[in-house]
């Protein structure tokens, strides 16, 4: 890890009333909660995947029935 | 604070006063000059790529027809070139001389080094475009219609094949420079890990070494001298392989900066942080070891080629999948970190934490949505008996349209937003033209993608001018064709709208006379940081090593019985020069 | 007082247009036919829906109108 990259856990990453300094949202000044690793549990990145491969698992049985019931058969080789 | 010799104008020089001691421009004022060079020249090949789209997708829909038909296929080659050769090796340069020099904290070795290969990419470059546009000049013999897939028997004129050799050197020396840069970095800090985006740049450059060599042979042993007209025509299915040898990795080499981006400045744009270092190690490894050996799943009609062959490339192919779904968990975690410290709450409502204004933040997650379901049109692709339903159809173009053209350039597009104030000095234009240009985007991907890729299921063929036939009715699953028709012209202008306001906030930035302000280079470390993680995944020669067994487990046997069965040069072979009047004649 | 922010409006937008393009593909699989242009006018009055109760003025009881 850089020097650079260290720096950044200090407070000089948080811009305070500068939100939009260079045009874009650089970080938002509210933030002060700092959660590591151990408090953060990424539910929602699992209820978002699964949602995911739900519509996968859907549109795959769609394929099915569209695409192989609805053509003749396939020769492979 | 300003450094002598930089010639950028008197505003990024009061600019400069504002921006802390650990910007980047301030830091390596040249590679800010060497970065803002690479990607003028992206955004120009960018803004004519797409204007040659809007024109196909008037076109081949009957919406509007501005071009001879017969031009048609000068306009595709140059939009397939202009966008996917151009705009993203130019831009992704300039990402990884940024993100190189960054993340080692050190400039190149020798500047005169990084405008050689500078200069030699866009040399190259004029070659390849000067040929592409001289086929619309008839009284010219020089011509390149030879689409973005440039295999035999179709083929250009000499000055393109010559330009892309000297492009693709352009990008050996680029990795070069940045392998000299880390070398010089390793002497002083020996035993540490390497950076991660430098590790980055550097699995992604191996990865480019190895595949580049495909169609290093294709242009330089047979292309070339066929052109010039010193050996016959080569074995077309031999050139085909030796394409796609290094056609399926070049779509990685445009992915991994996009990941490079959604891994390291995503998640402090989200105001969270990496969830995993380990976990983007360990994808950056995988795309090394297996985006080479699957380049035959572009091949699955190929008469030549036995099924056997097929399907270990298949096997491979779906090994690929793992790099991408690991980076769907660790980008999204990444992201929810940052919403949860904005104090985001629940299974969904903490997307509504999220900085949707930004339209750096906005841009990449629609990317990244949009690449979700390119995903599964790729699973279609990939799949040896479900590819027949697509293959050669519309569909594949829907298909990397959601993947190269969304996941990736609108990536590119909305990472501008965030690294074009930090290479500038300059304040970004407009905020709110950058986020609705994004959201414009997705919305023209999402009507022209759907079209293209229920087009494809009902048969309508890809590289086509006119699919239109009075003897061939094509069935769609809902809706008329017509209507697939217009969505996918609309898509198209929406998409063309949006690179205009693109470039035009890129641009006004550019000259913008107000400065930036506090733009803070330094991005988060990682939650589990690299310390955690096995050293093994440091050892480069190790993977590009087994790389490359891979890469001869895969395609050595497959070469082999394509020149035994046909022989390197067959007899009878005729090149295809770009005339297809005679062509239109027989299909009417 | 708007309850959703021009960015916000923008976002929600974006979302629903897969979702109305999609529309008559998956009924489609179920045996309603709805032609594309009908899905997409429900999408044009959906976002309308929306951008009417993200203007009206937030009140306790109107919340869950």
């Amino acid at each position: 890890m850089t020097a650079t990259e260290a720096e950044a856990e200090t407070d000089s990453a948080v811009v305070g009333e500068e939100t939009y300094a260079d045009g874009t949202l650089v970080r938002d000044p509210d933030i002060e909660e700092s959660l590591s690793q151990d408090e953060y549990d990424p539910k929602g990145t699992l209820a978002l995947l699964l949602v995911y491969f739900l519509i996968l698992a859907l549109m795959w049985t769609y394929m099915y029935f569209v695409e192989f019931l609805g053509n003749g058969a396939t020769v492979i080789g | 604070m300003s450094t002598p010799g930089e010639t950028a104008g008197e505003t990024v020089d009061s600019a400069r006063e504002m921006l802390p001691d650990n910007s980047f421009l301030i830091q390596y004022p040249h590679v800010s000059r060497v970065v803002r060079s690479l990607f003028l020249t992206a955004f120009v090949a960018f803004g004519i790529g797409a204007f040659m789209g809007v024109l196909q997708a008037l076109h081949r829909t009957g919406v509007a027809r501005l071009v001879d038909s017969a031009d048609y296929y000068t306009l595709l080659t140059l939009h397939g070139v202009l966008l996917v050769i151009v705009f993203t090796i130019f831009f992704l340069a300039g990402v990884f001389a940024w993100a190189n020099t960054r993340s080692l904290d050190r400039p190149p070795v020798s500047k005169r080094f990084t405008w050689f290969w500078v200069a030699t990419m866009s040399v190259g470059t004029a070659m390849a475009g000067i040929a592409i546009l001289a086929g619309l000049i008839p009284s010219t013999d020089i011509s390149a219609d030879v689409l973005f897939t440039f295999y035999a028997p179709l083929q250009a004129h000499p000055i393109f094949y010559i330009g892309l050799a000297v492009f693709i050197i352009g990008t050996w020396l680029a990795g070069i420079d940045w392998f000299r840069q880390y070398l010089a970095w390793r002497r002083e800090n020996a035993g540490e890990r390497i950076p991660l985006q430098s590790f980055m740049v550097l699995t992604t450059m191996l990865m480019w070494f190895i595949a580049t060599m495909g169609v290093a042979v294709e242009v330089v042993v047979f292309l070339i001298p066929w052109s010039l007209g010193i050996m016959p025509a080569p074995n077309p299915l031999l050139t085909r392989t030796l394409f796609w040898f290094f056609g399926h990795p070049v779509v990685y080499f445009w992915l991994m900066p996009a990941y490079l981006l959604w891994y390291t400045v995503l998640p402090k744009i989200a105001g969270g942080r990496l969830f995993s270092d380990p976990l983007a190690r360990v994808v950056f490894v995988l795309f090394l070891l297996l985006s080479t050996p699957v380049g035959i799943h572009h091949q699955y009609v190929d008469p030549g080629i036995a099924e056997g062959f097929k399907f270990i490339a298949m096997t491979n192919t779906m090994f690929l999948l793992l790099p991408s779904l690991l980076t769907a968990f660790t980008v999204v975690a990444s992201i929810e970190h940052g919403a949860r410290q904005r104090g985001g709450t629940g299974y969904f409502g903490w997307l509504k934490a999220l900085p949707w204004r930004d339209p750096a933040f906005t841009g990449m997650a629609l990317a990244g949505l949009m690449f979700a379901a390119g995903g599964f049109s790729g699973m279609i692709n990939a799949g040896m008996n479900i590819n027949y339903l697509v293959h050669n159809t519309i569909w594949v173009p829907g298909h990397f349209h959601l993947t190269v053209g969304t996941a990736v350039a609108l990536t590119f597009m909305a990472a501008s937003y965030w690294l074009v104030p930090r290479i500038t000095g300059r304040k970004l234009y407009s905020r709110p033209i950058g986020l609705f240009q994004v959201v414009l985007w997705f919305i023209g991907m999402v009507f022209m993608s759907a079209a293209m890729h229920r087009g494809g299921l009902a048969g309508i063929p890809r590289r086509t001018a006119e699919p239109q036939y009075p003897q061939v009715t094509f069935e769609t699953v809902a809706g008329s064709v017509s209507s697939l028709r217009l969505q996918l012209a609309f898509g198209g202008v929406l998409l063309f709208v949006s690179a205009l306001l693109f470039l035009m906030n890129v641009g006004l930035t550019a000259m913008n006379n107000k400065p930036a302000r506090n733009l803070d280079s330094a991005l988060p470390p990682a939650l589990s940081g690299p310390d955690q993680s096995p050293t093994v995944l440091d050892n480069l020669k190790l993977w590009a090593l087994i790389a490359v067994v891979l890469v001869i487990l895969a395609y050595s046997l497959p070469l082999y019985s394509i020149v035994q069965g046909a022989g390197l040069y067959p007899a009878g072979q005729e090149a295809s020069p770009a005339v297809i009047a005679p062509l239109l004649e027989v299909i009417a | 007082m708007s309850r959703l922010s021009p960015a916000a409006l923008l976002v929600v937008g974006a979302f629903m247009v897969p979702l109305f393009i999609e529309l008559p593909v998956v009924l489609s699989f179920v045996g309603v036919d709805l032609p594309m242009p009908v899905s997409l006018g429900m999408g044009v009055v959906t976002f309308v829906l929306v951008l009417v109760w993200s203007e009206v003025s937030q009140s306790p009881d109107a919340a869950d109108a």
